[in-house]
């Protein structure tokens, strides 16, 4: 039924975003990107692309960060410009889309604060999908204050509600009788990583809610599916980094620590719940995702985590799977008619196609060899498909 | 125009230091198309990419410096030229003149953005400066004067400026950090917002944390002077500052104007911006048909298509560069045998070019095939006119057209010689009708008295000099039966003109065979059936009739399909003669058919039937061990090339060759049956003419009798003149422009569907020439 009406309210937003499918890179491009001998000559290949305009006004020894830069804001500016065309649901829909790059730079600029960097350089570095004029702020914290960082700024913000979830749950978790010094200890000892993924996870957790209780039956469909994988991905993430990392010396806790951050939603939780809270090595998590679908082969080319040290560049890490495997995601997603998944698709889309390109450069920057197997590590969008 | 230029095909090599000099030279000549040898090379692989970037860079940075100066409103009504003109671009330069021209510009763009910058710079200053002096004020005003006599020391000050977008983020930050402790004043000027922050000066804390509020907000930030007398220093101060600045950005704007007004000199008539920018598109579009020759070591190949009877014109050409250019090896031309189609071109005058532009928005002709664009001149606007009708509406597009002639008007300047002839017919066949805006003239005297019945009133051979005789005006039926009548035997004439032109490109092909298998048999289908018909029309139009004993059309045909020629009810002229005629006319009808439907597919099999034998006789042949191998010796001395296109021919042919012939059967059929019944239903098509010019005789009249005659009758001036302004108005909108598009897209389509079909490819390819 809903397909019915969708175009009533939405297709001339999804009109645009089926226009710009076009813009995507091909793997030949992709394949001309690799033969680029220099920095300048990327940028001219660029500018024959769909990214033409934004790199113009650049000199052609563009650094890396700056063509990232440029890179996001062209994907800003054509996502404000499908928000400025979209209305009732689907704005508020695309908006907690951008919350999760707020997240991102609000905590960048925590932890970029914390370093004592200079805010300009911060500010110029924010992604600009995630920006809100509140954002420069941030500057008000002191010290390692959340709180009174949430008070003074965060408050009114998208972001607000997250990060006071955030400090509540935190706080609870101390001991009953808490003194004001017990806090501030945790608050210093927090690292911005942690404070990152659990607002992420309140997000997602969020975000899921919110398509379950707002959005057609068509856009639910897809995009529960989508978000339960992310959240899988996510789970099965934190599980993976706390093996064997150093910080988290006691099991016990581990296992809060890993309790906090993984998302209460997806497909492992609640059943396997248990099993992967325990897990210990990676044979231990493999056996505790195995339930489910393709995690298990997912996790089998995997690298041990515990042999960190020995990994280099050839190694196909846990996160390059999980791209590879939600790309193809995305891709099939994409091509679905009359979901709001065609938003989130295109900007994870996009978000790895600007992944790819500042990969190559780097790799065209430090002028490694042609058969360096860091060359094949790009995931190239819908190239799944033709298979 | 008539059929496509014919075109030669050259081949052009030459040693890289002349390929710019003599494309240069090909570029003025203006008369050729080259050649992209690889169009799927990108442009960053060809060879002079990195010159078309330096190009592009150049281009933009004259945009920005035209850009930037229309901002600061130095340079008005500019806009950039881009298109090139022969007589304006210097003709002989070498290829080092760009890197001359690039040295300018940079420097000369590089120093006016630098003086911009400054501007901008001092213009900043200066708000600052006044902005502090606004607040200065302001705090003066609001705190009082008392305040600076004296100071209470337990109470702390911020003052700035902010947009004024972000004066609530800026209030609520202040409430939260001071915890309410604090008092924002905000006074709104000059799209910014100028703040007072009063707070208790309660501790380090508390004013550190408001000042990195202050920083992370305001635009500005000032510090408040402690006494009257810094005070008033302070603004002395500010104010003599204020002057000076404003005496630089004077200077400045002085530098600015006397940089751009260099560029504007006048130098041979052009100015120097404009020689910049068309030196530089020029030479861009010179490289981008540089790139696409083939380069092979230190030559570059190219290819190109040039009108036969302009090839002399080339190697004049290229002797001229050779001439100028001694001190480099000079190219080589070769006429060779093109390995494509050519590319159709035929010469255009602004007269002609629109009428070809119809055309061509269906399909470009294919290579030396007749050229409808020609017929299309009088026929377009002939067949638009018998829709649009009308004197009076004919007039005022008529007008038009003269008038976007003589003075242009821009929106329909490329359209005006079609509008002009549109109007011009529709002028007349408004005479024809005898219809003015819905009325009839009567100008020579009617033959008629209009009495209930119409009556002659004059002597018997009383015929109305020109035109529809105006007693028959309102009369609905006689009209009906008139156009309609007209639209089909137009119809039949071209449709009868399409398949002449058929003719002509079988003549032309010298295509014997096709010419009377597929020709003849249609121009007799269409004879026998739609042009008897018309030939009944006008018998019937000059004989007379007993009104009672009128033989009707319709009838006559039915029957004469139905029962073979015969003829029931009254007949036209004798009855046996007709029968007879009628008979052998269905008969060349019917023989008609098959004969345009299998003589192609008899043909077409007794090729295959050939070819089949061929191809048992090659495969028994191969057969023969023995042979085998003479037949490999034989290829291994024979040019393995040579061998292998003959193998793929081979292949091809043995793979297709049931294929070709069942696909030749579909297809004859398929034509023949669309063209027996397009026979009908072309004819039928053309009933469009008779519908839309009966439509627009009758909004016409609607308009008229609703709007104006009620108040002309009545004789009341004031109501007609009242009611006028909404008539044109309403006719305006209606007839002359909706109207008016209605029937061009009709024309349109019966030109496109109904007469080109008959004869016409459209698959060719466009002539691009490369001009510069």
């Amino acid at each position: 039924m809903d397909l019915c009406v969708f175009g009533v309210d939405d297709g001339y937003a999804e009109a645009i975003i089926r226009g710009l499918r076009a813009s995507f890179l091909t793997e030949a491009q992709y394949q001309q990107m690799k033969n680029c001998a220099s920095i300048p000559e990327l940028k001219s290949f660029l500018e024959e692309t769909d990214y033409q305009n934004c790199l113009q006004a650049d000199n052609p020894q563009i650094p890396t960060s700056i063509l990232r830069q440029r890179l996001k804001k062209k994907l800003a500016d054509e996502f404000e410009y499908i928000e400025a065309q979209s209305t009732g649901t689907l704005t508020k829909y695309l908006f907690h889309l951008r919350c999760r790059f707020m997240i991102d730079n609000v905590v960048n600029m925590i932890e970029g604060l914390k370093n004592k960097i200079d805010i300009e350089i911060l500010l110029s570095n924010i992604d600009p999908l995630g920006w809100f004029p509140e954002i420069k702020n941030i500057k008000v914290l002191e010290g390692d204050d959340y709180s009174s960082l949430y008070r003074d700024v965060l408050i009114d913000t998208p972001i607000g509600v997250y990060f006071m979830k955030f400090l509540e749950e935190s706080i609870e978790n101390l001991h009953e009788n808490r003194t004001l010094n017990d806090i501030q200890n945790l608050f210093r000892e927090m690292k911005p990583e942690y404070i990152r993924t659990s607002l992420k996870k309140m997000w997602l957790e969020d975000f899921y809610s919110f398509c379950e209780s707002e959005l057609m039956p068509t856009s639910q469909e897809a995009l529960l599916e989508l978000l339960k994988f992310e959240a899988d991905f996510k789970t099965v993430q934190v599980i993976y980094n706390s093996i064997g990392n150093r910080d988290l010396n006691t099991a016990a806790k581990i296992i809060t620590t890993r309790k906090q951050l993984c998302p209460t939603i997806g497909n492992l939780y609640p059943d396997c719940e248990k099993v992967y809270l325990q897990a210990m090595t990676l044979d231990a998590l493999r056996e505790a995702v195995k339930g489910c679908d393709n995690y298990r082969d997912l996790l089998k080319d995997a690298p041990d985590p515990l042999k960190r040290e020995e990994f280099n560049v050839q190694t196909k890490t846990l996160d390059d799977i999980m791209y590879d495997d939600e790309c193809r995601r995305y891709a099939l997603s994409f091509d679905g008619q009359g979901s709001y998944g065609v938003f989130y698709a295109y900007l994870k889309l996009k978000e790895q196609e600007i992944r790819n390109i500042i990969w190559l450069a780097e790799m065209i920057s430090r002028k490694l060899a042609k058969n360096h197997p860091g060359w094949k590590k790009i995931i190239i969008p819908f190239s799944h498909l033709g298979k | 125009m008539q059929r496509s230029q014919e075109m030669s095909f050259y081949q052009l090599v030459m040693p890289r230091e002349s390929a710019w000099a003599v494309m240069d030279q090909l570029g003025y000549m203006g008369k050729a198309e080259i050649v992209d040898h690889d169009p799927s090379i990108p442009l960053i692989a060809r060879p002079f990419a990195n010159y078309i970037k330096r190009c592009d860079d150049l281009l933009n940075k004259l945009n920005l410096l035209v850009e930037t100066a229309q901002k600061l409103s130095i340079l008005k009504h500019y806009t950039i030229t881009t298109k090139t003109n022969h007589k304006m671009c210097p003709q002989i330069h070498t290829h080092q003149y760009l890197d001359l021209l690039e040295e300018q510009i940079n420097a000369k763009v590089n120093s006016f953005i630098e003086q911009n910058r400054n501007h901008e710079q001092l213009l900043e200053q200066q708000t600052i400066i006044n902005d502090q002096l606004d607040i200065l004020q302001e705090c003066r005003m609001y705190l009082g004067e008392d305040f600076f006599v004296s100071r209470d020391s337990k109470i702390d000050y911020f003052i700035g400026t902010l947009k004024q977008e972000e004066i609530q983020q800026f209030q609520r930050m202040v409430f939260r950090v001071t915890k309410g402790n604090a008092f924002v004043h905000i006074k709104l000027q000059n799209q910014k917002a100028l703040y007072i922050v009063i707070f208790p000066d309660q501790g380090v804390i508390l004013k550190k944390k408001l000042q990195k509020v202050q920083e992370s907000i305001s635009l500005n930030r000032f510090t408040l002077p402690l006494n009257l007398k810094e005070f008033d220093k302070i603004q002395n101060d500010l104010t003599v500052k204020h002057k000076e600045i404003k005496q630089l950005i004077e200077l400045t704007n002085v530098q600015l104007n006397s940089s751009i007004q260099e560029l504007l000199k006048q130098n041979d008539g052009i100015r120097l911006l404009d020689h910049y920018n068309m030196y530089i598109s020029k030479e861009k579009a010179l490289y981008m048909q540089l790139n696409k020759l083939k380069m092979q070591g230190n030559l570059f190949l190219g290819e190109l298509w040039i009108p036969k009877k302009d090839s002399a014109q080339l190697n004049e050409t290229l002797l001229l560069v050779k001439e100028r250019n001694r001190d480099i090896p000079g190219c080589q031309i070769s006429q060779k045998v093109p390995n494509t189609t050519p590319p159709t071109y035929f010469v255009l005058n602004e007269f002609t070019s629109v009428f070809q532009q119809i055309v061509n928005t269906y399909g470009i002709a294919r290579y030396r095939e007749i050229n409808p664009a020609i017929f299309t001149i009088i026929t377009f606007p002939f067949l638009f006119g018998i829709m649009f009708g009308d004197i009076g509406h004919g007039f005022c597009l008529l007008m038009f057209g003269i008038y976007n002639i003589f003075y242009k008007f821009e929106p329909f300047y490329e359209l005006r010689y079609l509008i002009l002839l549109m109007g011009f017919f529709s002028f007349y066949c408004g005479w024809i009708y005898n219809d003015f805006v819905s009325l009839s003239l009567n100008l020579f005297g009617s033959c008629y008295v209009v009495d209930g019945q119409m009556t002659p009133n004059k002597q018997h051979d009383c015929t109305y000099p020109f035109g529809l005789d105006p007693a028959w005006g309102d009369n609905l039926e006689f009209d009906d039966s008139f156009k309609m009548k007209l639209s089909v035997i137009i119809a039949y004439f071209h449709m009868f003109l399409g398949i002449c032109l058929s003719g002509c490109n079988l003549i032309y092909k010298k295509d014997t065979y096709g010419f009377c298998c597929k020709f003849l048999p249609q121009i007799l289908f269409l004879t026998s059936t739609i042009g008897y018909m018309d030939f009944l029309i006008i018998f019937k139009w000059v004989k007379q009739f007993n009104p009672n004993d009128a033989p009707s059309i319709i009838n006559t045909m039915i029957t004469m399909v139905l029962s073979f020629g015969s003829v029931e009810g009254p007949s036209m002229w004798n009855v046996n003669s007709q029968e007879l005629i009628q008979a052998i006319l269905i008969i060349i009808a019917v023989i008609s058919i098959p004969w345009m439907w299998f003589s192609h597919i008899i043909k077409g099999y007794s090729i295959y039937k050939r070819k089949r034998n061929t191809i048992v006789k090659n495969s028994g042949q191969s057969i023969e061990g023995s042979q085998v191998i003479e037949l490999q010796i034989q290829s291994i001395l024979d040019e393995t090339q040579q061998e292998k296109s003959l193998l793929q021919i081979h292949d091809h042919n043995e793979l297709s060759a049931d294929e070709e012939f069942t696909e030749l059967i579909v297809h004859e059929t398929i034509e023949t049956i669309e063209f027996v019944l397009g026979v009908i239903s072309n004819t039928a098509s053309y009933l469009r003419l008779w519908a839309l010019s009966l439509a627009h005789s009758q909004l016409a009249d609607v308009f008229y009798s609703l709007i104006l005659s009620n108040s002309i009758t009545e004789g009341s001036i004031i109501g007609a003149l009242l009611r006028y302004p909404i008539w044109a108005l309403v006719s305006f909108g209606v007839l002359m422009c909706m109207d008016t598009m209605e029937c061009f897209l009709h024309s349109l389509r019966l030109h496109w569907v109904e007469f080109q079909n008959k004869f016409y490819k459209g698959d060719g390819i466009e002539f691009k020439v490369y001009s510069l």
